[in-house]
């Protein structure tokens, strides 16, 4: 890989260039006509017209006192003295919204970030919403980052929905790349929406605001190889090079996926001609830690351990931080993972114990992932080695590691100690999800331990999380199996009641098929039966809540017309009132002094006494030398007695 | 041009509504602050002043983002005194609606003042100890300047305060036989940029007998660093449409900043693409730098650390500084991090003093506010933020929209609203955070406004006291002391 040779960035980060211009000239009208109705001010001054569009005052005209605070804000995120600190500076930025330095939009978004990083989510919704109502223009960064959240929230359609949005054709503030990055990883590894993914990846190409992105692209290849679509993920590797010019693509990221495809498709002396060639001395891709790994995954997971380790060792001399990082934790991860499928268990444990000769230092997912293959290989004393060794390294095990120590230990029937696993979850605050409960269930019942299984379940209900089909599809046939029918018919009942699953007709029929043989005939009515009333109850006792809630409102409602209607008369007895107080005003001013327009600084401190401002801060920072209350007092008698 | 824009603008200034609401804002957001020396009234008329110029009393176009702490920026008169003196003078001024050079001034030296001058000497040394005001006195009294009098008096107004200062010296300097001196010319640019006057500039440019490049890059960087990329970047095809000048290396790189000062990332590349190929000019590490501050300050953050990382040579101190700023700058912590520790692997005196263990700020906030005869006690929210504010926020912008009425049409929309409310939202942007705001009312509050103030106090995060006719009320955290009943 040839440093010195320069390539135009326009190869090296194709995002960057949508290739919507071909000169300045046109590019600046393009950009003025979606600015044309933009304006920049920090409020309250309103906007020149109902339909502008407020944008972010430029970081260099911010006022000292304003940068002041972004500085004192900031470090209460960089260096927080506990978690505090971020509530506080989350709170600050919302209370400096309403005073006299207000938090610019870079201010907020700083906050945001470390809401986002800390996973607050619903303070940083609050926050963002709280900010974009008190008129802070949101940035690329805001937006980058509101996406974030709503994706980390598990809320992809909204995601794509903000991005339709700030991606029209006149938008004063389109999306940066990283914008459709965090919505396509969303859609495509957290949902499996392949589909949207790319036609996602399509709207970006036409919107002009984004060019070809590899990682874009790179998330969609690999998720089709996920899928097991190679030729599909092929096919947009052809598409993304020949969006950059039918050259060689010189971003590393996209060859492991590509790889991947080759191999998954069977054409293997393709996928190797495609490592040499950009893996060679004279190859001008670009490769960081990220890019390595997909390639070193690739060539692992398709018995290429030679050639892994191969490149891992470029990989590492090459590895020069902080100047250079071409090796990160997950390269530990993969070489792990490469050396599992080689079977070869004790090397994948070396290489995981020698992240320190890198510099690097091991995260929970990593040991996460070794303990894995360490309990899918039944070394569970191994596996509680590395769960002693997480807390002594200053991290926290988290639910997927207990989960997988419990499977361990069920997978050699320790199941005592696999059931503490999963209670220590408890103890530690942790909040084990429909999926780990799922596990520990399908465990016990794999044990024969149905009743400790159900109790699980009835856990799960208790702690308002929907157990899946799955949960009680196994338990229910394993009562079957026990021929534990009265349990059966309970369990099913339940699943009855359960509006969140449906319940299988391959179920029905087992259980009918179970009752039938044991002559309990009669009792599948009474149980459908039963099901009916009770849901009737329910039914009947929403209802019934709905009509005495609708009736609440309807008086609320009424109470507040008559309110509004009285107020709005007061109202207008005031205005009037007080119009005449000011015009009344005006005229023995203008009799006094005689001259048209009275000094600016006489009508000030009128106005100022009428309503007997004062603040505390107003000696220190406004430099206004305000009277006593009794003065004011007194100047208040006499400027309102025409009201 | 912009004279003709600017009359009727000062014509329509006396009507009284808006001075009224126009000052009313001035007053409550900074100190009064008067010229004496401007209006003093014992100013010799043994010779006729120099007619006031025609554009000054007009304010340069609204530049709100200069002074934050003003509510809604009326036409900017805080500095200078009101100018009666252009008022009452006689006979009044030949009229000039041209700013074009003045003839210049038959009797310029002053022959009827028998006093003696000050000299240049003279002028040159106050304008080095900053004490412009009295060397435009003199000058008024009729001190002799010569160009580099000129060059150091307008050096020495870098700040928009002194931009009554800075006109009143380029007067002097358009009335003296040096006024195309072209040194003093760029000077008068560079510092009227400095006191973010750019319309002065922009007239004053367009005036100039001759320019150079340098007059060219004042022009652009001005516009830049006064937030007017998208004008820097209009000049700058100007430049080389117009009036054919091939731009520098220089100049690109200034070009880069207004790029980076209007979120113009295309027009960046572009420009970039150019430099080498249409005018042969192989860019540097900082045009480099350059497309990196685009990127980062158009928010793209990510797409700089890559573009960085794909560089054609090794980052320098110099790049990881400016993605240090850039992440300081979004507030991307661990980029910052990462940035900090690559510059100080290159230069290792850049360690950062943030990093350094300082005090932890003082957590009483507000601490002079509260110090005092009347000192409350500080409060706050609690640090759980209800869902329920949603409804609740929608208050504010409807005190938002009273202060813009009562900006423009203060008579008759200001008094829809009840007073206590507008006073509140007057009051919460002209003070700071998180200090109690205490408002007098002569009539009994009513129900809604109560209703009103319990809200806002929740939201703002602000102890509101509200004392009316019959008692006070203390709202903080969504609640008053009178419990609803008064
Ligand atoms: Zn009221
Ligand atoms: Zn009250």
């Amino acid at each position: 890989m040839s440093l010195s040779k320069p390539l135009s960035a326009r190869r090296l980060v194709p995002a960057l260039f949508p290739l919507a211009h071909t000169s300045p000239a046109s590019a600046a009208a393009s950009r003025r006509a979606r600015r044309r109705d933009a304006f920049v001010a920090t409020p309250p001054t309103p906007p020149p017209s109902p339909s502008s569009v407020r944008l972010a005052e430029p970081l260099p005209s911010l006022a000292p006192s304003r940068l002041a605070l972004h500085n004192r804000i900031l470090e209460l995120l960089i260096s927080p003295k506990s978690d505090d600190d971020l509530a506080e500076a989350a709170l600050f930025t919302r209370h400096a919204l309403h005073s006299n330095c207000r938090p610019s939009s870079f201010t907020c978004a700083a906050v945001l970030a470390a809401l986002l990083r800390a996973r607050r989510l619903e303070e940083f919704f609050a926050l963002h919403r709280f900010a974009l109502q008190a008129a802070v223009p949101p940035t690329a960064v805001t937006h980058a980052l509101y996406l974030s959240a709503l994706a980390a929230r598990g809320l992809p359609d909204a995601a794509i929905h903000h991005l339709r949005i700030i991606s029209r054709p006149r938008s004063p503030v389109p999306p940066s790349p990283t914008a459709y990055r965090v919505v396509v990883r969303s859609l495509v590894v957290d949902h499996g929406r392949l589909s949207d993914g790319i036609q996602l990846k399509d709207e970006m190409l036409e919107s002009g605001f984004v060019g070809p992105d590899p990682q874009v692209y790179n998330i969609l290849m690999a998720g089709l190889v996920e899928a097991g679509d190679g030729a599909k993920a092929v096919e947009l590797y052809d598409e993304l090079k020949e969006k950059v010019g039918g050259e060689l693509i010189v971003d590393g990221i996209v060859y492991g996926s590509l790889m991947k495809a080759y191999f998954l498709m069977g054409m293997e002396e393709k996928a190797m001609d495609c490592y040499r060639e950009v893996i060679g001395a004279e190859s001008e891709v670009r490769f960081d830690a990220e890019s390595y790994n997909g390639v070193v995954d690739a060539l692992g997971q398709n018995g290429r351990l030679d050639d892994a380790l191969e490149l891992f060792e470029i990989m590492r001399r090459e590895h020069d931080p902080p100047l250079r990082i071409s090796v990160n934790v997950r390269s530990f991860s993969v070489m792990v993972d490469a050396y599992c499928a080689a079977g070869r268990i004790d090397d994948a444990i070396a290489v995981f114990r020698r992240m320190g000769e890198c510099e690097v230092v091991a995260d929970v997912a990593a040991y996460n992932n070794l303990i894995r293959h360490l309990s899918l290989q039944r070394l569970v004393s191994e596996a509680e080695l590395l769960y002693k060794d997480i807390e002594e390294s200053g991290l926290k095990a988290d639910e997927e590691t207990h989960v997988l120590l419990m499977e361990g230990c069920f997978r050699v029937d320790r199941i005592d100690e696999g059931i503490n696993y999963f209670d220590k979850m408890d103890e530690l605050e942790l909040k084990p999800d429909a999926t780990a409960y799922h596990k520990i269930a399908d465990g016990l019942i794999g044990h024969g331990m149905l009743d400790k299984a159900r109790m699980y379940i009835d856990r799960m209900r208790v702690k308002e999380i929907s157990p899946s089909t799955a949960s009680y599809e196994a338990l229910l046939k394993a009562y079957v199996a026990a021929a534990r029918l009265d349990d059966s018919i309970g369990i099913t009942k339940v699943i009855l009641l359960d509006e969140k699953v449906a319940f299988s007709d391959e179920m029905k029929e087992l259980l009918e098929g179970a009752l039938c043989g044991e002559g309990r005939k009669d009792d599948i009515t009474k149980l459908y039966e039963d099901v009916e009333k009770e849901k009737a109850e329910a039914a009947a006792r929403a209802a019934e809540e709905k009509e005495r809630a609708d009736a609440l409102a309807r008086e609320e409602r009424e109470k507040r017309r008559a309110e509004a209607a009285a107020k709005d008369e007061a109202a207008a007895r005031a205005s009037a009132a007080a119009i005449e107080a000011i015009l009344g005003h005006k005229r023995r001013t203008e009799n006094v002094t005689g001259e048209p327009a009275p000094d600016a600084n006489i009508m000030d401190s009128e106005f100022q006494s009428r309503f007997g401002i004062t603040s505390d801060g107003d000696g220190a920072l406004q430099g206004i030398s305000s009277g006593g209350e009794t003065k004011e007092g007194e100047d208040e008698t006499k400027g309102g007695d025409g009201q | 041009m912009a004279a003709a824009i600017h009359r009727p603008l000062l014509r329509s200034l006396p009507s009284s509504s808006t001075s009224r609401s126009r000052s009313l804002l001035h007053l409550l957001s900074r100190p009064l602050s008067f010229h004496p020396s401007a209006t003093s009234p014992n100013h010799p008329q043994q010779w006729q002043p120099p007619p006031p110029p025609q554009w000054s009393p007009s304010p340069p176009p609204p530049r709100n983002y200069q002074h934050q702490q003003q509510p809604p920026p009326p036409p900017r008169h805080n500095y200078g005194p009101p100018p009666p003196q252009h008022q009452h003078q006689a006979p009044p001024p030949p009229p000039r609606n041209n700013y074009g050079p003045p003839p210049p001034r038959q009797n310029y030296g002053h022959p009827q003042n028998q006093a003696p001058q000050a000299g240049p000497g003279e002028l040159i040394g106050m304008a080095r100890e900053g004490r412009v005001k009295e060397a435009v006195e003199l000058l008024d009294k009729g001190a002799r300047a010569d160009p580099h009098a000129f060059y150091e008096l307008a050096a020495a107004c870098s700040n928009p305060k002194l931009l009554e200062e800075l006109r009143k010296i380029h007067d002097f300097f358009l009335r003296s036989p040096f006024r195309a001196d072209l040194q003093v010319n760029n000077k008068m640019l560079e510092m009227y940029a400095k006191c973010a006057a750019m319309t002065h500039a922009r007239r004053t440019f367009d005036h100039m007998p001759d320019r150079n490049m340098d007059s060219w890059h004042i022009m652009i960087d001005g516009y830049s660093v006064n937030g007017l990329g998208d004008v820097a970047l209009q000049l700058f095809e100007e430049m080389k449409s117009k009036y054919g000048i091939t731009p520098t290396a220089h100049t690109f790189l200034l070009v880069l900043n207004a790029c980076a000062n209007s979120e113009a990332i295309e027009e960046a590349f572009l420009y970039f693409d150019a430099m080498s190929r249409d005018h042969g000019i192989e860019p540097g590490v900082e045009h480099y730098v350059g497309i990196i501050e685009v990127l980062g300050k158009s928010g793209h953050l990510n797409e700089a650390m890559e573009y960085i990382e794909k560089l054609p040579f090794e980052p320098t101190a110099m790049v990881w500084e400016s993605l240090l700023n850039l992440a300081r700058m979004n507030g991307d912590i661990d980029l910052e991090d990462r940035a900090e520790e690559l510059l100080v692997s290159l230069d290792p005196t850049k360690v950062n003093p943030k990093k350094l263990p300082t005090p932890p700020p003082k957590r009483r906030l507000g601490i002079n506010m509260l110090d005092g005869r009347n000192k409350l006690v500080e409060y706050r929210l609690p640090p759980k933020i209800e869902k329920k504010v949603v409804n609740e926020q929608r208050y504010v912008p409807d005190t938002r929209y009273v202060l813009h009425d009562i900006d423009q049409e203060a008579k008759e929309q200001a008094l829809l609203y009840h007073s206590e409310r507008l006073a509140i939202a007057y009051g919460l942007i002209s003070t700071p955070a998180r200090t109690p705001l205490r408002i007098i009312k002569n009539l009994r509050i009513c129900g809604d406004c109560h209703n009103a103030i319990k809200i806002m106090s929740r939201i703002v995060g602000r102890e509101l006291i509200v004392r009316d006719n019959k008692r006070f009320h203390h709202f903080k955290d969504g609640k008053c002391s009178c419990g609803d009943y008064w």
